[in-house]
Order: structure tokens, then C-alpha cells, then sequence
């Protein structure tokens, strides 16, 4: 039996394994295919469900609460508020994330090598592990059946403007354009670790107990060797059923809230005290525009092209397009305006500012399970946004838009630029700004020294030996590009030195 | 190499990294959950069958259900009319609700009750939110989104996106402002099986432009390149 779900837990409550994986996304599924690919027995550990391909669809009703942690009410405290989406459920956040698949760049990944004194994370070392990851998940450009209207506009607006706009890299295989990324990929072919990493490890013989909310480290003799959690009874989502798994070492993946979440429940990450610390997480602005003409902006991939124009001030622009649901409850009016402007829906394009992290937050424990993620833009990331804003605009409005909601509280709608002139940062305040993310990252840092980090190079957390961390809390600083591809080529570093060391070990006993 | 990136593609060969490695031999009940995670339907169903069993509805006092469907009626949009809205979209929320954190969950339910009482602190008179017309209840909310108060605007951002999500996920309003994915989705499943098997696709398969002003961009573009080239 390789899956397991609540109903199982009522006849096995105990597992036994080398390597136990807590998280089935980007990383998880990485390192877990990694190591049941080499030979070990390993057991992951997801806390939400699974939902294979065949059950994807375009409706909220039931998506939402089976694909998304908290049914998508998640949300980074601070000024402002910054709501966040998260996968809970097997392939994690890659489920129903947008595919982008770009590398960390080189001038990042120096930093890094520099800070974790090992060449494996530099340049050279991660070129090798980028190109399988890239291999792996068929990162590669849409086909152009897959593009929509939408992402000509944008494009095209570019050029015009004579910006640089880039096709992106996607995690894809003959992606046809669906636009239901955000709901799973009923085609199959984006490549989530639902259907990429995940079924490699099936096949090397892995165990998933789905349903599964681990809860803490089991640690004997000073090192951890399992995990025990709870899993919740389906119907009330009470009346958990306490299971135990033990194994020789246990990878921690599940992203950068919950992963140092649980960690610091162990009291780990005690030297550096930097467990839960330098949080980042590139938010986003989003900017809706309507067009006098139909663009069906819902038919064609998502995240065609990235405006990389003003790359180096670490301001991306990208179409969006997201379904009615989320739009109409992110439009800033309700009742008959609502329906007014839904009534366009398909005139509408949904457009995002995505600026790079010049601030950290923090990630704590709250009450009843819960973490507390705290997180303040800059004035230096506010004027960003004002100005990612008019640039964006000017772009809409060049192409012929009619009207945008600004993503700023009080002052939505503008009908030409002199509109948007009218927004900056002395005229709206920095709290009425509204944001949104999906890349949380950097909580448990890689580095040389326990000094300064949470984990060694190897991913192993220094004073928690047998734990390790294989997902974006090991980021040591901001990447300012969408993290899927750096995640996993992280994990899979941190899967073959962990697989090389457990074979190892299990050579010379024998 | 080889990877479970298509359907039924066949088992993943293990890479030899150092004499250590025994790979595990393929494990066929393993095979088959692999190809089962990525095989494709054209169901599309709202509630698919896959063995996954759905919380029941957050438990509510019937006076709650009361306040909510009051703050329903002052949220929706009045048009179109749609069959038992109210109560489809409570069931919906609270079929939700489980799935949130408690103190968020908790949180929602002091957010309708303050806001059912929003015309007694108002100062609107002596009545609830559920007492007023939907128009007078749809102001109300507006008026107090725009207060200067954070946690005040806060209570109606949450509670308009609360609502008015699992309002536009109804088919009924899907169809009345022209969203009909699931016969796209089926005819792209359609084509992706056969760009899969080997095929091409054709001119039929391209999306759009769906405007003669799209058409007209790509035009221009597609010419301004071909004189580039040319040049």
C-alpha cells in the first residue's frame, strides 16, 4: 500500500522508515523522489489530501478547501496585511501555483556560495542541478496554441513602449492553455510535483500517509529520528488519530511558514536564533484592466510573458488572469458595481507589479496551532509599487484600456493617467496599499557557520542532527525570481548528500 | 530520460550516482498510484469522486445563519436572480470553515454578528443589518468599508470576499456574465491527448484573437518582424 489516508489510520497507526518527508510540494517531492530513487524506504508525510489529476475542475466549491491551506484565508500580518496563497495537498503549492520556472541568478547565487562556503550552491554548482531540475519538469516556452489574448497584450504593450518582455520558462509538457493553474491542471501537462516528482517516488516504492498533520520531532538521544501527528477526522475535522512514524533521519519540507513552525516547537535553531527569521516574500499588486473588446483574457495560458524591463530596480510586470471567484472577491465594490464590472468580465485583464524583497519578516508561534507570519513593506518597496503601478498603466491605457482598478484603498479606479498621476506616495498611504503573494521563502537558512544559520550545507539543522530542511526556508537571501526551479534544485543537493551519507552508513554496517 | 510527465509513461530507469546506490526495484502498487496522479477526465465535476470525504458544514446558531444571510442579501449583486442564493452560498462558506484556522473560522463569526448589529452602533436606528432592505444594508456596508477605521473597512473586505466568491463560483452567475470553461477545458484536454499521440495541432486549435483589435496588433507585429528580417 503506498497511500494512505484517515480511514487507514483506524487498522496502522505506526510506520517504520529510513528517511520520513514532511511535505509533498517543490521540495518534498524532490528530495522524496531523490531518495526512494536511490534505494531508501521513504515515507512522506502531507497534511492535506490527495486529489490526482482526473479530479481537477474549474469550481471553487470543493477546490479551494481540498488544494488550499486554510481554504485560502492566509494572510502575513503587517502594514499592510498581505493575504498569501499556500498548496495543502499532495504536490503542495505547485498544484496550483502559475509554473514559472526561472533559475536564481548568478549574482545571487554567488552571495550564496560566499555565505555557505560551499561551491555546490554557486554559480557552477547550481547550473548542473538547475538543468535537471529543468529536465524534470519540462521547463520550457508555451507552444502557441497555449497563448491567449491576454498575454498579446501585454506583450505586445511592451514592445511598443519599447520595453523588454521575455516569454517565460514554465514547468510544462504540451500545456495547452487551460488557465486553471490556479485549481489544478486538468490536462496534466503542468508539471506539479503532483505529476512529476510525486509519481517517481510512487514508483520507487515511496509511502504517502495523506491527512496527516505532523506535529512535532521525535528526538532521542539528542537526535531526530521520526515524527508523530494527527490526523483529523474527515467529516468534523476533529477526533484526530495520533500516528507515529520513525525513521533514521527526517527531511523537513513544508514550506517556509509551517516549516519553521514546527521546528521551533522543537526549540530548534537555538544558536543563530535565526529559525523563523528573514522572511521573505515578493509581494504582488495587482492591476485589473477592461478593454472596449472581448479578450476572454480566462482562454490561454497564464504567465505567458514577464515585462523584465525594470528588472533591475526588482520590478516585474505579469499577466494574471485569474477565474471570476477570486475576481469578484477582490474587487473593491460589492452589490450592483460588483456585477457592473463582472458583467466584463471578459474584457478583463488581470495584471500583477511584482517587486523584490528589500525587508524581512519573521515567523512565529501562535495559539491553536497556528503561526504568525509578520512582515512590513519598506517606503523604498512602497514607492516601488506607485511606480510599478504607473508604468503598468501607461502600458494599459497605450494598448487602449478603458478603466483600471488600482490596487490601492480609496483611490481604485482611474479612466487615464491623469488618474494614476494622482496616486503616489504622498497621496495614499502605504497601509492602503493591497498586496498578495505566493512565494514565501527563507526562514531556515543555509550558511557556514551555526552562528549565522539554522542549517548546514547539507541541509541538516545544526543542532537537531537527523532533521534536515529541503524546501524555500533554506533560501539565505532573496532571489527575485519565482522560486519553484531553486527550490527543487536545493532539495534534490540536499537529497543526494543525505542518500550518499545514509547508504553509506548502511554499507559499512553491512 | 525518461519521467511520469505523460500518461502511463513508462517506470522511471534509476540513475547510477556511485556503488552504494541499490535502486529499489519498481513497485508495481506504486506504478499504479503514479499513473493514476496523472491520468486526465473530461468529468470536470464540481464535486469529483476521488475518495475524499468533505467536512460538514461549520456547526451555526440558527439566529447566525439569520445574520448571514442578512449580510448575503447586502452583498450580492441584485441581478440576476438566482435560486435559493442565500442559502447556497451559507452552505458553501461553512462547508469552508472547517478548513480554516480556528481563531479565523471564530474570527468570520464575530465579523457577522458585528456587522448585523452595524445599524445599532451606526447609529442607524433600532433594527439589525437582516432588517433592512438590501439596498439600505448594501449602503450601510459601503459606508463602512470606507471608514477610517482599519478594523471597521477590514470587517467588510473579509466579509464581501467571503461571499462574494462562492457567489461567482455559481453557475448561474458563471453563465450570466459569459465564463463557461468546462467545453474549453474538455476540447483542450481533447487536444493535449492528441498533441500527446503525436499530432499537431492545427488552426483551430490557436486561441483567439477574439477582436478585431487584437487581430489587428498581431498583424502589424507579425509584419514589423518580417521587415525586420527582411532588412
Amino acid at each position: 500500500m503506498n497511500l494512505y489516508r484517515h480511514a487507514d489510520y483506524a487498522r496502522e497507526r505506526s510506520f517504520r522508515a529510513d528517511v520520513i518527508v514532511i511535505g509533498t510540494g517543490a521540495g518534498g517531492g524532490a528530495v522524496g523522489a531523490e531518495l526512494a530513487e536511490a534505494g531508501l524506504d521513504v515515507v512522506f508525510v502531507e497534511e492535506g489530501g490527495y486529489h490526482p489529476t482526473s479530479s481537477f475542475n474549474p469550481y471553487m466549491s470543493e477546490s479551494v478547501p481540498r488544494l488550499y491551506r486554510d481554504a485560502g484565508t492566509t494572510a502575513i500580518l503587517g502594514r499592510p496585511a498581505i493575504p498569501y496563497m499556500e498548496g495543502r495537498c499532495v504536490g503542495g503549492t505547485t498544484v496550483i501555483n502559475g509554473g514559472m520556472a526561472y533559475r536564481a541568478p548568478d549574482e545571487v547565487l554567488a552571495g550564496w556560495e560566499r555565505l555557505t562556503k560551499d561551491p555546490a550552491y554557486g554559480p557552477d554548482g547550481m547550473a548542473p542541478l538547475f538543468a535537471e531540475v529543468e529536465e524534470m519538469i519540462s521547463a520550457r516556452r508555451q507552444r502557441p496554441e497555449s497563448v491567449g489574448d491576454d498575454n498579446r497584450i501585454m506583450h505586445l504593450g511592451a514592445q511598443k513602449l519599447g520595453w523588454k518582455s521575455e516569454v517565460n520558462p514554465r514547468a510544462q509538457d504540451r500545456c495547452v492553455g487551460t488557465n486553471n493553474c490556479v485549481l489544478g491542471c486538468p490536462t496534466g501537462g503542468k508539471q506539479s510535483a503532483l505529476v512529476s516528482t510525486m509519481p517517481r517516488a510512487m514508483r520507487a516504492g515511496a509511502r504517502c500517509l495523506t491527512e496527516f498533520r505532523a506535529e512535532r520531532l521525535i528526538v532521542e538521544g539528542g537526535r531526530c529520528v521520526g515524527v508523530v501527528g494527527r490526523s483529523p477526522d474527515p467529516r468534523t475535522r476533529r477526533h484526530h488519530i495520533e500516528v507515529t512514524v520513525h525513521a533514521d533521519a527526517v527531511v523537513v519540507a513544508a514550506g517556509a511558514i509551517h516549516t519553521p513552525y514546527l521546528l521551533l516547537g522543537q526549540k530548534a535553531g537555538r544558536p543563530s536564533r535565526q529559525l523563523g527569521r528573514n522572511f521573505l516574500c515578493h509581494p504582488n499588486a495587482k492591476v485589473m484592466a477592461f478593454y472596449p473588446f472581448d479578450v476572454k483574457a480566462w482562454q490561454g495560458v497564464s504567465q505567458w510573458s514577464q515585462v523584465r524591463e525594470f528588472r533591475n530596480e526588482g520590478i516585474l510586470f505579469a499577466e494574471n488572469m485569474i477565474p471570476p471567484w477570486p475576481a469578484g472577491a477582490a474587487m473593491p465594490w460589492h452589490g450592483r458595481k460588483s456585477m457592473e464590472l463582472l458583467e466584463r468580465y471578459n474584457q478583463m485583464l488581470v495584471t500583477g507589479v511584482l517587486v523584490e524583497d528589500s525587508t524581512t519578516g519573521h515567523v512565529t508561534r501562535g495559539p491553536l496551532g497556528m503561526p504568525i507570519t509578520r512582515y512590513d513593506i519598506t517606503d523604498w518597496d512602497f514607492h516601488r509599487f506607485v511606480t510599478g503601478v504607473h508604468r503598468l498603466s501607461e502600458l494599459h491605457f497605450a494598448m487602449g484600456a478603458d478603466m483600471l482598478v488600482l490596487p490601492f484603498r480609496g483611490v481604485h479606479v482611474a479612466r487615464s493617467m491623469d488618474d494614476v498621476r494622482k496616486v503616489t506616495v504622498d497621496t495614499v498611504k502605504k497601509r492602503s496599499i493591497e498586496l498578495f503573494t505566493v512565494h514565501l521563502m527563507g526562514t531556515a537558512r543555509l550558511g557556514a557557520r551555526p552562528e549565522g544559520s539554522v542549517v548546514d550545507p547539507n541541509g541538516q539543522l545544526w543542532d537537531l542532527p537527523g532533521c534536515y530542511v529541503a524546501d524555500a526556508s533554506l533560501f539565505p537571501t532573496a532571489v527575485g525570481v519565482n522560486p519553484q526551479v531553486t527550490i527543487m534544485a536545493l532539495a534534490v543537493q540536499v537529497g543526494r548528500r543525505l542518500a550518499e551519507r545514509l547508504l553509506g552508513r548502511r554499507a559499512r554496517a553491512a | 530520460m525518461a519521467r511520469a510527465r505523460t500518461e502511463g509513461s513508462a517506470p522511471t530507469p534509476i540513475r547510477g550516482r556511485g556503488e552504494a546506490r541499490v535502486p529499489r526495484a519498481s513497485d508495481p502498487a506504486g506504478a499504479k498510484l503514479a499513473d493514476e496522479m496523472v491520468r486526465t477526465s473530461e468529468a470536470l465535476a464540481r464535486h469529483p469522486d476521488d475518495g475524499w470525504v468533505f467536512a460538514e458544514p461549520y456547526p451555526m446558531s440558527r439566529d447566525l445563519v439569520a445574520a448571514f444571510h442578512g449580510v448575503i442579501r447586502a452583498l450580492i449583486p441584485p441581478e440576476p436572480v438566482v435560486p435559493d442564493v442565500e442559502v447556497r452560498i451559507e452552505q458553501q462558506v461553512r462547508r469552508m470553515m472547517p478548513y480554516m484556522q480556528k481563531l479565523v473560522a471564530f474570527g468570520f463569526m464575530a465579523v457577522l454578528r458585528a456587522l448585523d448589529y452595524a445599524p445599532l452602533w451606526r447609529g442607524k436606528g433600532l433594527r439589525r443589518l437582516r432588517d433592512m432592505s438590501p439596498e439600505a444594508a448594501s449602503a450601510l456596508l459601503e459606508e463602512l468599508e470606507q471608514s477610517r477605521i482599519g478594523p471597521v473597512s477590514d470587517m467588510v473586505v473579509g466579509a464581501r470576499a467571503a461571499v462574494l466568491a462562492p457567489y461567482y463560483d455559481l453557475d448561474e452567475v458563471a453563465a450570466h456574465i459569459g465564463y463557461d470553461p468546462t467545453p474549453f477545458m474538455r476540447g483542450r484536454i481533447q487536444l493535449r491527448r492528441r498533441l500527446l499521440a503525436g499530432e499537431d495541432a492545427g488552426e483551430a486549435d490557436q486561441i483567439g484573437p477574439y477582436s478585431d483589435r487584437v487581430a489587428a496588433l498581431v498583424r502589424d507585429a507579425d509584419e514589423q518582424r518580417g521587415g525586420e528580417e527582411g532588412a
